[in-house]
């Protein structure tokens, strides 16, 4: 099976295959730019000519930073009227410091920042729309087709767009393929329905003599609210409901479609207990567990696969990824999410953080990111680069990402996103404790979300 | 020297001829005391007065430090006290401040009373206590977190003793009990200390007389030491339970107010609301109602103090 023939990639393979494809990107941009590029409609020549200092923001994560770090001095290069500082921010204090900076009147010029926050800043108008003109495209139309369908729905406020794309996620399957072996489940044949994905669950678990876990067969994320959300949201969303009515003024999941995901989600941890919110490990994380062998399943994001692969699994031979399940004759939905850049509404220097935007977006910077740690900027066919030997043999779960794109699904794009998405991870968990039935979770919730969307 | 004599000493010179008068000494003194007390109540009125009455104007308002607050009247008083997550966490707040102050007063006073007696070792025993006080909150968090861990001490100790292991932070019926352990190690020797000094104020031959009438060491401790440690016992009462009512960091770190809000501290429900949320008029009423709580009980006791000073 070609399956079995992919090779594990490690984070050193990736920075190493990196630099060979930076000394290529150097060669080969222009040329590559010519020939998928630079999408239909766009024109080639920004409004004015980029200078002056921008100031960026990111969230630290060192091999990112590498990369992007070679795409601003290549900026810096082409553009020598402009200097860009960083500034590389650790991941538990970004979104405090970057909200007081921004409500401070003291933001940066542009911003790498999660697409679920977008809302909140974009209707405080603290991020400004998109500027088409700026980034040299003739219109918006241009600007929405450098993008793949279904991956800028939410940087979108209102009627405008506030920003790109960069590491976008959908979710994936991740799976131990010894462990499959292991229990008699066939490992090319992964769960593809949500009842498969309970049944193997089940089979892979392994409890103690005292009834603790001692194996989870299935084990997300919990806690984190974005990821409660995702994982939740894709078996809602599969069976056609939503965590919000479609006005989005109230809460949904005390429908039927709400409870029963809700249902099947909770039941698969609070009474087949083939995880648990307990059995999580706050330093490894369900794909560190997964790695020392303590998780047969999770569900995550490609960002996952060298993360867990780097350990000391062999991708193809002892882990493998599979699509994200869906229900029978279900709608087929997969939950997404993405990181967006947005330029602050209060920079000084507007055009060239637009302009920096639309190299960072350039096919050839697409394809070193996703080349060198796996972060997804989903150009147009932005999944092309991965087609292509040698790297085609080398990631399934890019293939498999690119071809769920058009199925994401974000959840509600609010302004009050965050403190949506904290009551619904609070009775997410409950619930999968067994604190809560699964109705009571989805009650709870729906009454939450009353004073919250009718604020004060 | 008083005050009066320095202001004037530099004209001294010049009206060496006659004697200060009674009222010059007053407006000079008059004078140095508002220069003296000025800084102070600057101080006081930017960084306390200021930020208290603003608080309170901000309670009435929907404000979300962007645009300019909105006067919305008492609504987020109403959405406060209507929202279970606000009383969840009050019930958090209450079961974290008696679980925290309680066994830290019992059994900083259970090791004060023999640490106040000579001793050979009680000097380093002293010191190893107040080693977890000047321990950095945010290291020690850091350091439960590793106890606390699947593989950690916490767990390897249970296991001796034949328990099966115990997700500390994960489980919501034990996270709390455990960041109030945690909590209890850091703080117990400061009020081992306090309780120190209050020991070394009781004068020894109260001990000795009640010694001669041939009282054991339960009464001299139940009649003799806590009546006279009572003012201390008061004051550490109030500092211990203000300080476990604003306690942020020790959950935040650990847990995050996780698991399903079952840590969730008022001080965390407040931040949470201020900072991830941007609901800063909503924040406010938290915060003016827990300073009401807190001055209210803080005056109930002091009350209580008076009244027992005057008896």
């Amino acid at each position: 099976m070609a399956d079995n023939e992919e090779r594990a990639l490690s984070r050193r393979d990736l920075l190493r295959a990196g630099v060979g494809l930076g000394a290529g990107v150097a060669a080969a941009g222009p040329l590559a730019s010519l020939l998928d590029g630079v999408p239909a409609g766009a024109a080639t020549v920004p409004r004015s000519k980029p200078s002056g200092t921008l100031n960026v923001w990111i969230h630290a994560e060192p091999p990112s930073q590498l990369a992007l770090g070679q795409i601003f001095k290549a900026y810096m290069k082409k553009n020598p009227k402009v200097n860009i500082k960083v500034l590389a921010i650790p991941y538990a204090q970004f979104e405090a410091k970057v909200l007081t900076a921004f409500v401070g009147g003291n933001p940066p010029d542009l911003v790498k920042i999660g697409g679920w926050d977008f809302a909140s800043y974009a209707s405080k108008g603290l991020f400004a729309p998109v500027d088409p003109a700026a980034m040299g495209y003739r219109s918006e139309a241009a600007f929405k087709s450098a993008f793949a369908p279904g991956s800028l729905a939410s940087l979108k406020w209102g009627s405008k767009f506030y920003g790109t794309p960069i590491d976008y996620e959908n979710l994936i399957l991740l799976y131990r393929r010894d462990h499959f072996r292991e229990v008699g489940l066939n490992p090319d044949r992964p769960p593809t329905t949500w009842p498969e994905l309970q049944a193997a669950a089940q089979k892979l678990t392994i409890h103690k003599s005292n009834g603790q876990l001692k194996r989870a067969g299935l084990q997300p994320l919990f806690g984190v609210p974005i990821w409660d959300l995702l994982q939740f949201n894709s078996v809602l969303a599969g069976l056609g409901g939503s965590i919000l009515s479609n006005n989005q003024k109230a809460g949904n999941l005390s429908s039927s479609k709400g409870v029963a995901a809700m249902t099947y989600y909770a039941d698969l941890f609070a009474k087949h207990k083939v995880g648990s919110p307990q059995f999580q490990n706050l330093t490894l994380f369900p794909w560190g567990q997964m790695a020392k062998g303590d998780v047969s399943m999770t569900i995550t994001g490609l960002f996952a696969v060298p993360l867990t692969a780097s350990k000391t699994l062999k991708f193809g031979d002892q882990l493998d990824v599979a699509k994200i399940q869906q229900w029978n004759n279900g709608k087929k939905e997969v939950a997404a999410y993405t990181w967006g850049w947005a330029v602050s509404q209060h920079s000084s220097n507007k055009d060239t953080a637009f302009n920096l935007l639309r190299y960072i977006n350039e096919r050839s910077n697409a394809d070193l990111l996703m080349g060198t740690v796996y972060t997804v900027v989903p150009v147009t066919n932005w999944q092309a680069w991965w087609r292509q030997p040698p790297q085609s043999a080398g990631n399934k779960g890019a293939l498999i990402t690119a071809d769920q794109i058009k199925y994401s699904a974000y959840g509600p794009v609010i302004p009050q996103w965050a403190n949506m998405a904290q009551q619904l991870s609070n009775n997410i968990v409950a619930a999968c404790n067994g604190q809560k039935t699964p109705a009571q979770a989805c009650a709870d919730f729906d009454g939450a979300m009353q004073s919250i969307l009718a604020g004060p | 020297v008083s005050v009066g004599q320095i202001a004037v000493g530099p004209a001294a010179g010049a009206v060496s001829s006659r004697r200060p008068r009674r009222g010059d000494l007053k407006r000079a003194q008059r004078r140095w005391g508002i220069a003296f007390s000025t800084p102070v109540v600057l101080y006081f009125a930017l960084f306390w007065l200021f930020p208290l009455v603003l608080a309170i104007y901000y309670s009435f308002t929907n404000y979300d430090l962007v645009q300019a607050p909105q006067w919305v009247g008492l609504q987020n008083y109403r959405n406060l006290f209507s929202n279970p997550a606000f009383w969840q966490s009050v019930r958090v707040s209450l079961l974290y401040t008696v679980g925290t102050v309680v066994p830290t007063l019992v059994i900083a006073l259970a090791l004060a009373v023999p640490l106040a007696k000579p001793g050979r070792f009680n000097g380093t025993m002293r010191i190893l206590m107040f080693i977890p006080t000047i321990v950095p909150l945010v290291g020690a968090a850091f350091l439960w977190q590793v106890i606390y861990s699947p593989n950690g001490l916490a767990n390897t100790v249970i296991g001796w003793f034949g328990f099966a292991p115990v997700s500390w932070l994960q489980n919501p019926n034990v996270a709390l009990w455990s960041i109030v352990i945690m909590v209890v190690w850091k703080t117990l020797g400061i009020f081992v200390l306090i309780f120190l000094a209050g020991l070394q104020t009781i004068p020894g031959n109260v001990y000795e007389a009640a010694r001669i009438d041939g009282a054991g060491t339960a009464r001299v401790f139940v009649r003799i030491t806590l009546p006279l440690l009572r003012r201390t016992l008061l004051f550490v009462l109030v500092i211990a339970i203000i300080g476990a009512m604003q306690s942020f960091v020790p959950a935040y770190l650990l847990t995050g107010g996780g698991p399903s809000g079952a840590t969730t501290v008022l001080p965390v429900f407040l931040y949470e609301n201020a900072f991830s949320y941007t609901l800063m008029g909503y924040a406010s009423a938290i915060s003016v109602v827990l300073f009401v709580a807190l001055g209210g009980f803080s005056w109930f006791l002091f009350r209580v103090l008076r009244e027992k000073k005057e008896d």
